[in-house]
C-alpha cells in the first residue's frame, strides 16, 4: 500500500498502527486525570485537519491524546520527527500557527503553545504531505550528508557557487516558512525593580518565593509554563507537610497570593541573565487566548534589575543515543510522565522504557497503573535498586537490566525495538519487543544557560556525569536540580535555603523553611555515550541534534577530520546550534566527542549559552518601535506649516527637515530651481531651527571659546558674530557654525543639526576634565529657539519694519552682527548671516512663537514675492558659494588647511584643541586630499555624489583614485552644473582636468576654487 | 494645544500637558549656592534629586551646579534681576529654558506604572517631592514624582511627539489589563 492511498483513505499510519496494536485513540485520555478541564473540549486544526483537546492542554498533549505523534520532518534528512519532550525545549515539534489574519508564526513549540478554539497550527519542512515527503530522499543519501557535507561538496567548480550552490542551498536552509505579511501585533516593555528574582517556579523556585516572600523582600516568580511548580505538576504523588503534592501546591500559592510583595508571571521566560542582575524576561500575554483584549500586547519584555537572583531553572532530561531514537513515539521518559499526570494523557497503549536513570522507572510504574501495557524496562545500567527491580515484577514488567537498544522500526511511527545484552562490553544477540511508545531517559542535565550567561565558570562532576554551577560573578544563588541535586525533598529545602541567602543578603534574615516529603522519587543515574551495537556503528542513524539531524557518527567524523575542541565540532557539525540551543544535545556531544578524543571531559570543554534562553520574537525585543513609532521624528515649531503647503521632507539626524516645497506640477528639480531662483532675486525664508545652538556663559566664556574653537575670539565685540571652527585632538574638522557674543561673558554658539549633541558633549568632556578651573557654564538651548533664516536682496526690506530696537542700516548693522531686539513684537536674538550669499538675518524667537513668526513673514513678505525654500535649496545655493557641510565635504579626516579654511585659525593662539596636531609631519606633508570646485566640461553633467576621480582614464583597472566629488549639484545662477570634490594635493591644481569614471561613460571636469558665485561677496554686503 | 487632544484614552492613567510658566536653568559653584539661595529666597536644595519649594518658586537640584528654577511667568523678570545683582562678585549662568520643552503631568493609582513602561529608574526608590534627570524611551527627560501617584514627565520639544504618542499606547495597554 502505498503511504498517499493511507492517507487517502482517512486514517493516518499512526491511527492505523494504533488499532492493530488493539487500542483507540479515545482511551489515551484518561478521564479526570491531569490538571486539564475536562469539561471544556477545545477544537483546533492541524494542516487543515480538526482535532479535539481539553482547555489547558498544549498542541502537543492535544495531538497525543489523538494518537498523533508524527508532527514534522526533520531539517536535513525530512525524517518523519514525533514529539520528544514535554517543555520549552522540544527540538522536533516545532509548527506554525495562526492566530487570524496576518498572525502566523514558524517554528511555534508545540509542546508549549496551548490550544483555543479556532487555533490552525501546521507542520513544517514537508512536501508534498507530512506522510509523504519527497525531501526524504536525503534520508537514503544519508551517507552522502555528513558532517562538513557542505564544506566538502561545495567547494568547486568555483563557478558553480553563485549560480548553482548557494541558491540551492538558500532554498533548502531556513525552519519553516517565514511570515509575509507584517505583524499586526502589539509588543510591550517595560522595566521593574526588585530584590528577588527567582526562575522557575518548580518545587525549588516556590520555596524559595515563600521563605524570600515572608522576609518582606520584593519578589518575583516567573515560569515559562501556563501553570507554575515544575515537576510537582508531573509528580502528583508525592507528599508534603502531610498533604497530597497538588494540594500543597495551591496552599503554596495561596499563601504567596496574600502576599502584597510577591509576584508571579507565567508564560514568563527569563531570555537573558546580563551584567548586575540585569535579566531580560519575555511575557507572552496573549497567544493562548482566543479573544486578546482590544489594545492588549501579543508579549512584554521586561528588564529587571535583581538585588539578589536565584535560579531556579531544574534539570533537562537526556536523550539516549541509539539507532532509530528519532522516530515518531520515541520520546523521553520524563515527558510521557508529564503528558500522563498534568494532561491526562497516554502517549501510547504499550510502552518499553529505555534508561540509565532511575526517574524512567518510576515513569514505567505510574504509566503502568494507568493502564499501559510496558512491555519492558530496557537499562543500561547492571546493578539496579532491589526496590525498583521489586515494584517492576509487581506490576509484571520484564526489566531487561545491562541491556542496550540497537534499532527501532515503524515507518511514520515506533512499531518495535531491537535490545541486546551487554555483556563484558561484548553486545549479545538482539530480540525485538513490539510496542508504540519508546520512553528513553539519559539522565539529567541541570539547566545552567543563565548561569552561563554571567560568565560564571562550571566544575564537571564526574560522579553525576554533568556540569555543576562553580563560581559565580554576580548576586545570585542556584537552587534544587539547577545544581544537581534530585529528588523533591532535595529540591525544596534547597530553594528555601536559597531564598532565605538571598533575603539575607539584603539585610532581611529569615529562616529557611522546612518541609516534610513522603513519597519522594530520589534516584541516580550513569551518564552513556552512544548506546553500544551489535551492528556497524559507522550507518547507525543514532541522532544527536535532532533539530539539526546531528548523529553520533558526524561528531566521531568531526574528531577523524581533526576538529579537537568542542567549539570546532560545534560549527563543523552544527551540534547544538538548533532553536533549542543545544538543550538535548549539547552532553551527549560531549560524551563522545571526548571519548572519541580519548581525553576526559572537562578537557574538551564546553560550548558558550547565549542568550535567549529560548527563541524570542523580534516584536518583543522592538517592543513599541514599530510603524510610526519606529524612531524618534524630531520636528521644529514650523514643521507643521511645512506639512499643511506640500513640503516634501527629508531626515536630517533625528529631524525631519522640509526638503523643497513642490508647486503643482513641480518635480524636485524644478521646485529647487525656483527656490534658488526666487531667493537669489528677491528673498527666500528657510526654517533653520534644528541649528544646535549652546549657550555659554560665564565670566571666563571667552578663554573658553580661545581654547575650543580654531578661530580668535578675544577681540571680537560684543554685538558681532563670527565662523567658529572646531576640531578634534587630532586636528581634524569636526564641526562649525556661525557663534555670536551677546556680552562680553555671553556666547550664542551654533551647530551642525547633527553634531549638537556631540559638540555640547565634547565640550563638557573638556570643561569638566581639563579646565573645571574656568567658570564658565554650557547650556543646550536648541530647542529653546526657533529660527527663521531670511536670505536674498529684499531681506532687511521685509524684516526692518518688523524690528524694534535695532537699526538694520549696513552701516549700523552690517554683515556678521548680533543683538538682541523686538521682531514683530516678539523677543528675538537677531544675527545678520548668511549661508547662501545674499544679504541674510536669522531671527531666534522662543519656541512657541516660532510658528507665529514664520506666518508674519510670510504674509508680510508676499510684496517681494517671499519664497520658502527647503534644505535642498539650502545646499546649492550654499554650495554656489563654496560653504562646506561637516559629514559631507569632511570625512573626520580633512583638516582646515584641506578644506581651504586656514583663513578661520587664530595663529596668535598660544592653543586650541587640535592645534599640535595641525603641525605634524602626516598633516602638513604635500599630496593630502584637498577640497576644491569641479566644473566638468559639459555644464549640463551633473557629477554623481561619491563618485571616483582619477587623473588618466586611460589607464589599467583598477585605477589609481585620486579623490572623490563631496557636492555635486544645478546651479540655476551659473545655468550649469558645479560640484565639489576633495582631491590630493587638489590646491595645486588649478585648471587642470581630471577624469570621473561612471558606467556609462568617462567624465571629464576642470578644477578651480569652490567659490562659484559672486566671488568678491558684493551681494552679502548691500 | 488642548491638552487632551493628543491622547484616545484618559484613563487609566490621566495624562495632562502643562502651560508653560517660566523656566531657567541654574549653573553655579557650590561655594556661591547660599549666595544665590539668598538672592532668590529659596533655598537650593544641596542633593541630586532635592527639590525646594517656596511660594511660586521651585527648584531642583539635577547636578553639583545645576539647578532647574521653576517660577511663575510673572516672576520671570524678578529672577533674572535677583541673581543679575550677584553676578559680579558671585558668577553663574542663568538661561531660560521655558521654550525648550514640554512637561507631561501622569496622574493616578497607575502612574508609576506608566512611567516605568520607559524609564529605567526605579520608581519606588523615589521619594516624592523628588525628580532626577534620566531617560524616557530614547529621550532625555526631567521626572519629578511630584506625590505618590503623580509624576511630571519633561522632555525636549522635539521629542514631545514621540512620547506622548507612547504615552498613549502605554495608557491603552494598561487599560486592557494584560
Amino acid at each position: 500500500m502505498s503511504p498517499l492511498r493511507v492517507q487517502a483513505g482517512g486514517l493516518g499510519a499512526d491511527q492505523l498502527q494504533q488499532i492493530q496494536l488493539g487500542g483507540t485513540m479515545s482511551d489515551l485520555r484518561i478521564l479526570g486525570r491531569g490538571r486539564v478541564d475536562h469539561a471544556r473540549r477545545v477544537r483546533f486544526t492541524f494542516d487543515g485537519k480538526p482535532y479535539e483537546g481539553r482547555a489547558g492542554d498544549t498542541v502537543a498533549s492535544a495531538l497525543l491524546a489523538n494518537g498523533v505523534h508524527l508532527v514534522g520532518r526533520s531539517f536535513k534528512y525530512h525524517r518523519p520527527r514525533g514529539i520528544l519532550t514535554a517543555g520549552s525545549e522540544e527540538p522536533n515539534a516545532v509548527i506554525g500557527t495562526t492566530r487570524g489574519p496576518g498572525r502566523f508564526e514558524p517554528n511555534t513549540r508545540a509542546t508549549m503553545q496551548e490550544i483555543w478554539p479556532g487555533l490552525v497550527t501546521e507542520s513544517q519542512n514537508k512536501w508534498p504531505s507530512l506522510s509523504f515527503d519527497v525531501g526524504a530522499i536525503n534520508d537514503r543519501l544519508y551517507m552522502l550528508f555528513s558532517a562538513g557535507f557542505y564544506y566538502k561538496t561545495f567547494m568547486w567548480p568555483r563557478s558553480f557557487w553563485d549560480k548553482v550552490y548557494e541558491p540551492f542551498i538558500r532554498a533548502a536552509a531556513g525552519l519553516g516558512r517565514s511570515p509575509t505579511a507584517p505583524d499586526p501585533d502589539r509588543y510591550a516593555s517595560r522595566y521593574l525593580h526588585c530584590d528577588v528574582l527567582i526562575v522557575g517556579a518548580g518545587p525549588a523556585g516556590l520555596a524559595a518565593a515563600l521563605t524570600a516572600g515572608r522576609s518582606g523582600a520584593d519578589v518575583v516568580v516567573v515560569d515559562e509554563q501556563a501553570e507554575p511548580v515544575g515537576a510537582l505538576l508531573s509528580e502528583p504523588s508525592v507528599a508534603i507537610d502531610g498533604a497530597a503534592a497538588w494540594d500543597w501546591l495551591a496552599a503554596t500559592l495561596a499563601e504567596l497570593q496574600t502576599l502584597p510583595n510577591v509576584r508571579l508571571m507565567r508564560r514568563t521566560t527569563a531570555i537573558g541573565y546580563y551584567h548586575q542582575n540585569m535579566v531580560g524576561l519575555c511575557q507572552k500575554l496573549t497567544d493562548h487566548l482566543e479573544t486578546p483584549p482590544d489594545g492588549a500586547p501579543r508579549e512584554r519584555l521586561w528588564r529587571v534589575r535583581a538585588g539578589q537572583v536565584v535560579l531556579a531553572q531544574g534539570a533537562i532530561e537526556k536523550p539516549l543515543v541509539f539507532d532509530g531514537n528519532d522516530r515518531p513515539g520515541v520520546m523521553l521518559a520524563g515527558a510521557a510522565q508529564t503528558y500522563l499526570s498534568r494532561f491526562g494523557v497516554k502517549v501510547g497503549h504499550r510502552a518499553v522504557i529505555v534508561t540509565s536513570h532511575d526517574s524512567a522507572w518510576h515513569t514505567a510504574f505510574d504509566l503502568a497503573e494507568a493502564g499501559v501495557k510496558v512491555a519492558a524496562i530496557v537499562d543500561t545500567r547492571h546493578d539496579i535498586s532491589p526496590l525498583l527491580m521489586q515494584r517492576a515484577l509487581g506490576k509484571g514488567i520484564e526489566t531487561l537490566t545491562s541491556h542496550t537498544v540497537t534499532t527501532t522500526s515503524g515507518r511514520l511511527r515506533i512499531a518495535s525495538v531491537r535490545v541486546n545484552p551487554v555483556t563484558g562490553g561484548q553486545v549479545g544477540a538482539g530480540r525485538t519487543i513490539r510496542c508504540d511508545a519508546l520512553l528513553m531517559c539519559g539522565g539529567w542535565t541541570p539547566s545552567l544557560h543563565l548561569f552561563s550567561h554571567t560568565k560564571g565558570t562550571l566544575d564537571w562532576d564526574a560522579a553525576t556525569g554533568t556540569f555543576l554551577p562553580a563560581r559565580k560573578t554576580e548576586e545570585c544563588q542556584i537552587a534544587g536540580a539547577g545544581r544537581g541535586l534530585w529528588g523533591i525533598a532535595a529540591a525544596l529545602d534547597d530553594g528555601a535555603k536559597a531564598g532565605a541567602l538571598a533575603a539575607g543578603a539584603l539585610a532581611r534574615p529569615v529562616v529557611a523553611a522546612t518541609y516534610r516529603v513522603g513519597r519522594d522519587r530520589t534516584g541516580k543515574g550513569e551518564t552513556q555515550k552512544e548506546l553500544p551495537t551489535d551492528r556497524n556503528p559507522g550507518k547507525a542513524r543514532a541522532f544527536i541534534d535532532f533539530q539539526n539531524d546531528v548523529t553520533a557518527k558526524d561528531i566521531r567524523l568531526a574528531v577523524r577530520e581533526g576538529m579537537r575542541s568542542i567549539e570546532h565540532v560545534k560549527r563543523y557539525t552544527t551540534n547544538g546550534m538548533a532553536t533549542d540551543q543545544g538543550k538535548m544535545s549539547n552532553i551527549n556531544g560531549l560524551m563522545i566527542a571526548a571519548d572519541a578524543l580519548g581525553r576526559e571531559v572537562p578537557q574538551v570543554g564546553l560550548t558558550t549559552f547565549r542568550p535567549p534562553y529560548t527563541p524570542t520574537t523580534f516584536g518583543a525585543l522592538a517592543g513599541y518601535h514599530k510603524g510610526g513609532h519606529f524612531e524618534v521624528t524630531r520636528q521644529t515649531p514650523m514643521d507643521a506649516w511645512a506639512a499643511e503647503h506640500g513640503a516634501a521632507f527629508e531626515p536630517v539626524a533625528l529631524w525631519r527637515r522640509a526638503w523643497y516645497f513642490p508647486k503643482a506640477g513641480e518635480d524636485m528639480h524644478a521646485a529647487v530651481a525656483r527656490e534658488c531662483r526666487a531667493t537669489r532675486a528677491s528673498l527666500g525664508i528657510f526654517d533653520a531651527s534644528t541649528l544646535g545652538k549652546i549657550e555659554v556663559a560665564g565670566p571666563d566664556a571667552v578663554t573658553f571659546m580661545e581654547r575650543m574653537y580654531t578661530n580668535p575670539w578675544a577681540k571680537l565685540a560684543p554685538g558681532k558674530c563670527r565662523y567658529g571652527l572646531l576640531l578634534g585632538e587630532d586636528g581634524f574638522i569636526r564641526d562649525d557654525g556661525v557663534i555670536g557674543r551677546l556680552a562680553p561673558d555671553l556666547f550664542h554658539v551654533t551647530t551642525t543639526t547633527g553634531g549638537a549633541a556631540r559638540v555640547l558633549n565634547m565640550m563638557e568632556d573638556y570643561l569638566q576634565t581639563e579646565w573645571p578651573d574656568l567658570k564658565v557654564w554650557l547650556t543646550s538651548t536648541t530647542e529653546q529657539w526657533a529660527v527663521v533664516a531670511l536670505n536674498g536682496p529684499n531681506a532687511r526690506k521685509l524684516l526692518e519694519p518688523l524690528v524694534q530696537g535695532q537699526d538694520l542700516s549696513d552701516a549700523a548693522f552690517p554683515h556678521m552682527s548680533a543683538v538682541e531686539c523686538t521682531v514683530a513684537g516678539l523677543p528675538a536674538r537677531l544675527f545678520r548671516v548668511s549661508f547662501t550669499g545674499e544679504l541674510g538675518f536669522e531671527i531666534n524667537v522662543p519656541a512657541r512663537y516660532g510658528r507665529q513668526l514664520w506666518e508674519t513673514l510670510m504674509r508680510e513678505g508676499q510684496k517681494y514675492d517671499i519664497c520658502p525654500y527647503g534644505t535642498e535649496t539650502m545646499h546649492v545655493l550654499r554650495a554656489e558659494k563654496g560653504y562646506i557641510i561637516i559629514g559631507q565635504d569632511t570625512d573626520g579626516t580633512v583638516t582646515p588647511a584641506d578644506a581651504g579654511l586656514s583663513w578661520a585659525i587664530g595663529k596668535a593662539k598660544p592653543d586650541f584643541v587640535g592645534k599640535r596636531s595641525l603641525a605634524r609631519p602626516d598633516i602638513v606633508a604635500a599630496g593630502r586630499k584637498q577640497l576644491v570646485g569641479l566644473l566638468t566640461d559639459d555644464p549640463t553633467c551633473v557629477l554623481e555624489e561619491g563618485a571616483q576621480i582619477v587623473l588618466d582614464p586611460k589607464q589599467a583597472v583598477p585605477m589609481k583614485m585620486i579623490g572623490h566629488v563631496t557636492s555635486s549639484y544645478w546651479s540655476d545662477a551659473l545655468g550649469r552644473s558645479i560640484a565639489m570634490a576633495v582631491v590630493e594635493g587638489g590646491h595645486g591644481m588649478e585648471g587642470r582636468t581630471l577624469h570621473i569614471p561612471m558606467p556609462d561613460k568617462t567624465h571629464s571636469a576642470k578644477v578651480t576654487g569652490c567659490v562659484f558665485y559672486d566671488p568678491a561677496g558684493d551681494r552679502l554686503k548691500l | 494645544m488642548n491638552a487632551h487632544s493628543r491622547f484616545a484614552v484618559t484613563d487609566p492613567v490621566l495624562i495632562d500637558r502643562l502651560p508653560l510658566a517660566a523656566r531657567f536653568s541654574l549653573r553655579l559653584a557650590i561655594a556661591d549656592r547660599g549666595a544665590a539661595s539668598a538672592a532668590l529666597d529659596l533655598d537650593l536644595p544641596e542633593r541630586i534629586g532635592q527639590i525646594a519649594t517656596k511660594d511660586s518658586r521651585r527648584a531642583l537640584c539635577l547636578g553639583p551646579d545645576e539647578w532647574q528654577l521653576d517660577v511663575a511667568a510673572a516672576e520671570a523678570g524678578g529672577v533674572r534681576s535677583a541673581l543679575a545683582a550677584i553676578y559680579p562678585t558671585h558668577p553663574h549662568s542663568l538661561v531660560e529654558i521655558t521654550d525648550r520643552e514640554v512637561t507631561f503631568r501622569l496622574s493616578g493609582p497607575q502612574a508609576a506604572e506608566l512611567v516605568s513602561v520607559a524609564s529605567p529608574r526605579d520608581p519606588a526608590l523615589m521619594a516624592p517631592g523628588t525628580g532626577a534627570r534620566t531617560i524616557f524611551d530614547v529621550a532625555q527627560a526631567v521626572l519629578i514624582r511630584e506625590a505618590d501617584d503623580v509624576f511630571t514627565l519633561t522632555v525636549w520639544n522635539s521629542f514631545a511627539p514621540h512620547v506622548a504618542a507612547l504615552l498613549a499606547i502605554a495608557n491603552t495597554e494598561l487599560a486592557a489589563g494584560l
